[in-house]
């Protein structure tokens, strides 16, 4: 720590590099390819020749500070004689004159020793006062004017001496300096050679670990792949055993034959309720038609609608739906158990016939339809039905056909626990997860839950819902819907 | 518990005191608060905006908010503040500046026009009246105490708050140079440092870390002064950057003219670095001791050159200096976690009386 500041050649600029190497792993990565190459590489640095005097020496003779020029010499008699580096003022005194040699080395040290400063710090120096002879006289008056005139011409043969030392001193010094720098060009060679070996070996690893990276994602593709076609025999087999109990069902005895059409008269009957229940509590045609617009683009952007595939809207009701898909020039028809329902329908031009919608989706052939739509259906279904109607559309679904419920949404708990009961033939909320799952286990993929209208645009992420406050139970969106796509058949088994 | 904090909110603007708003609220939501940001749309012109969004700010209830009860709220800016609620606490970053320090300057209103001065003493009554009502009034710093007391007669307390990062800051090796982290800006005074520089009779060298307006400006006085050589600008650098310039720093220099607050000085703190600052440089010398935790000196070149070289001439003065600065941070107990204590005690009145409205 103590060395901080008594370092003046400690350079900004070395500063700043060393700090900011300090950080280099911190620094944005700008150019990958770069990252391998080493831009600094440390050179030992060339002393520029100053002498230093260890600072607790006091002894020193005037032999010392020979060799030296003036520069040199001023700062190493400064710090051997005052312990400190030369401030500006001793530099701009001392240096014309030395150089121009009004005074000599054994003037400064006398008079540095002589300062007050100099006097604290007690240095000796050896064979100074020998040469005093000179100084001395050149304070007497008189005399002493005259000398300094003189003083150029007396000291010549000293100058000359001095002159042969400093040469013979750079000589050496020059020397030195070659020898240091070819040992440091030596050794940034050697680090350039160990640096180029280490770029060769990270290649290799990084070449390694590619590959290995490669590896791993194809083992994991093939995982995937076999997941997925297990999944999908175990959906087909499941569908081929209710195919198989249906058909041995119809082999059976009728259980009571006079039934069916007096329950045929309670139905219609109830169906005409309906129809004023559903116009007391669904909302107008218009108000639902607002409503569903929303599924529009999604149903269109879809491949094999886009292709010119059909829709089947099971539950059709008074086919506000079918009439959305019309004017859209989408190919579309409905199917509702509610006669009632169906006939209005048709009375609007509409394709809606009457029957149950899951015996209907069995009867059709294999990858027939584009989608299959539903809203405010499931929530009617028994467990039973309402797997079987997931079965059911995705045999008759083609490739990247999808199925889309919409359902009341028990996130709103207004709904959950109130609403949602107002309907005598509710079965049971159904919580966006749990038909997520559902269609999930029944080989279905592409799942998404729609709350919000931004919900329906695909390419973005889904909203989601993170409950914060209890209000926020209250604010969901009343209904939602469930949007599952069959896969393509190009990834199936 | 149920907060509300609130501030104004002006298009586009965002600076000191959206960072203090966003901090606290931070600090509130860590604490287990239920948080409510409550913004006051705000322009500055024209002024009669100031009559009319006094008016919306006095008439809205937050005590119900979002189908609950805010139990605490706290205010930041004019005229936010002037809403009102039983448990609310002020921590003021400064009033409207035009009607009070910058009245009757260039940057602020000019002195004799009707509207403006009858505005003034609408908001200087509004004021006077609301921040009494406030169950308790903080200010960021001690300046703006001052400022409040001096304006409006209202006893205040400073309550600290901790600047970005402050886990990031540690100390290092020092290395021979003078880091001044800051805006190239007319009130920040780096002029002043290089003139120190050059009449400095040791070898200084400086960083200076920051973008602004003066920068061709200092660069050439730089060159004037022949000390090219020893100063470096680095304009806008990483966080990670400044927080090593500070480690590695021998001292840092903070001269600013009448700062509110600074965090300037609490990151020098931080890093255990002593910090040189001027007389006149307000918020700095709330921090530092002088001769302690840093020097404080005249605002003139040759002051500011003396204070270099005793921080040259002694390192280990300097490190113990950086240290005892250190010391002080943690000794304040500047901290997050203080500030929302303290806020929330005030609110509900919980406040020791020193801190009540006088």
């Amino acid at each position: 720590m103590s060395e901080a500041l008594a370092e003046p050649r400690r350079d900004i600029d070395a500063i700043l590099a060393s700090i900011r190497a300090e950080l280099g792993t911190v620094e944005p990565p700008a150019a990958q390819a770069d990252r391998r190459a080493l831009s600094v590489v440390r050179v030992e640095s060339l002393d520029e020749g100053d002498e230093v005097f260890p600072s607790e020496r006091k002894q020193f003779a005037l032999e010392d500070f020979e060799g030296m020029d003036e520069l040199a010499f001023l700062r190493a008699s400064y710090r051997a004689v005052l312990g400190r580096d030369i401030d500006e003022s001793g530099l701009s005194h001392y240096l014309p004159v030395l150089r121009e040699g009004h005074t000599g080395p054994a003037d400064v040290l006398r008079s540095l020793r002589a300062s007050p400063e100099g006097q604290a710090r007690g240095v000796e120096i050896a064979n100074l006062d020998g040469r005093s002879r000179y100084g001395r006289i050149k304070s007497l008056p008189i005399i002493g004017g005259i000398l300094v005139r003189l003083k150029p011409y007396l000291s010549l043969p000293h100058g000359q001496r001095r002159l042969q030392r400093r040469i013979a001193s750079s000589d050496r010094r020059q020397r030195e300096v070659v020898t240091a720098v070819n040992t440091s060009l030596s050794s940034v060679r050697r680090s350039l050679q160990k640096l180029e070996q280490r770029v060769i070996e990270a290649e290799q690893a990084a070449d390694q670990a590619h590959a290995l990276t490669q590896q791993v994602i194809d083992s994991r593709d093939s995982a995937v792949s076999e997941l997925t076609s297990a999944r999908r025999q175990l959906v087909e087999q499941q569908r081929q055993l209710t195919t198989f109990i249906d058909s041995a069902r119809s082999t059976l005895p009728e259980a009571s034959p006079q039934a069916p059409p007096l329950q045929a008269a309670e139905d219609a009957s109830l169906d005409s309720l309906y129809v004023a229940f559903e116009n007391r509590f669904r909302g107008s045609t218009d108000l639902i038609s607002e409503r569903l617009r929303r599924y529009l683009d999604l149903t269109r952007e879809t491949p094999p609608v886009a292709a010119g595939g059909t829709v089947l809207d099971i539950g059709c009701g008074r086919g506000e739906w079918l009439a959305l898909l019309r004017d859209a020039n989408v190919i579309a028809r409905g199917i509702d158990l509610n006669g009632a329902m169906a006939a209005e329908a048709r009375g609007r031009g509409l394709d809606a016939q009457e029957g149950d919608a899951i015996a209907h989706l069995r009867g059709l052939e294999e990858g027939s339809l584009a989608a299959v739509t539903g809203f405010h259906i499931v929530e009617h279904l028994a467990f039973r039905d309402l797997v079987a109607l997931f079965d059911a559309a995705y045999a008759a679904l083609a490739p990247q056909g999808f199925v889309l419920f919409e359902t009341p949404n028990p996130e709103n708990l207004v709904v959950g626990a109130c609403t949602f009961h107002y309907d005598p033939t509710h079965n049971k909320p159904l919580p966006p997860d749990f038909l997520r799952f559902i269609a999930e286990t029944r080989g279905f993929s592409d799942i998404r839950i729609i709350r919000r209208d931004e919900d329906c645009r695909l390419d973005q992420p889904e909203s989601g819902f993170a409950p914060a406050e209890l209000n926020d139970w209250f604010r969901q969106p009343a209904d939602y819907a469930i949007y599952a796509r069959k896969p393509r058949s190009d990834i199936a088994p | 518990m149920r907060i509300g904090v609130a501030t104004v909110y002006t298009p586009g603007i965002f600076g000191g005191a959206e960072f203090l708003a966003a901090g606290l609220e931070h600090a509130f939501r860590r604490a287990g608060h239920t948080l409510h940001s409550i913004r006051i749309p705000f322009h500055f012109e024209p002024p009669g905006a100031a009559h009319e969004a006094m008016r919306q700010a006095a008439s809205v209830d937050f005590s119900r908010y979002d189908g609950g009860q805010i139990d605490a709220l706290i205010c930041l800016k004019f005229p936010a503040y002037l809403i009102e609620h039983p448990n609310k606490a002020l921590w003021l970053l400064h009033q409207h500046r035009p009607a009070y320090d910058l009245y009757d300057t260039p940057y602020g209103w000019a002195k004799g026009h009707a509207e403006t001065d009858a505005l003034r003493a609408e908001i200087i009554a509004a004021d006077t009246q609301s921040l009494g009502s406030a169950k308790a009034v903080f200010t960021i710093a001690e300046r703006v105490s001052q400022r409040l007391q001096h304006h409006n007669g209202i006893a205040s307390k400073a309550l600290y708050h901790p600047p970005a990062d402050a886990d990031a800051f540690h100390c290092a090796e020092a290395m021979p140079y003078i880091f001044a982290p800051s805006r190239l800006e007319i009130l920040k005074r780096q002029d002043l440092l290089l003139r120190a520089v050059a009449a400095c009779p040791r070898p200084v060298q400086v960083i200076f870390g920051g973008t602004g307006g003066r920068r061709a400006l200092l660069e050439d006085l730089a060159a004037e002064l022949a000390i090219t050589g020893r100063v470096r600008f680095l304009g806008e650098i990483s966080r990670a950057e400044m927080i090593a310039l500070y480690a590695h720093a021998a001292a840092v220099f903070f001269g600013p003219l009448d700062e509110d607050y600074g965090y300037v000085t609490l990151e020098a703190m931080l890093s255990a670095k002593p910090l040189i600052t001027c007389t006149d440089s307000g918020g700095p010398l709330e921090f530092v001791l002088d001769g302690e935790t840093g020097l404080i000196c005249a605002p003139t070149p040759d002051a500011v050159a003396e204070a270099l070289t005793q921080i040259i001439d002694q390192p280990a003065k300097a490190a113990a200096m950086g240290q005892a600065g250190r010391q002080r941070y943690a000794d304040m107990q500047i901290g997050w976690q203080p500030v929302v204590d303290t806020l929330l005690d005030g609110a509900l009145g919980r406040t020791n009386p020193s801190a009540r409205a006088a």
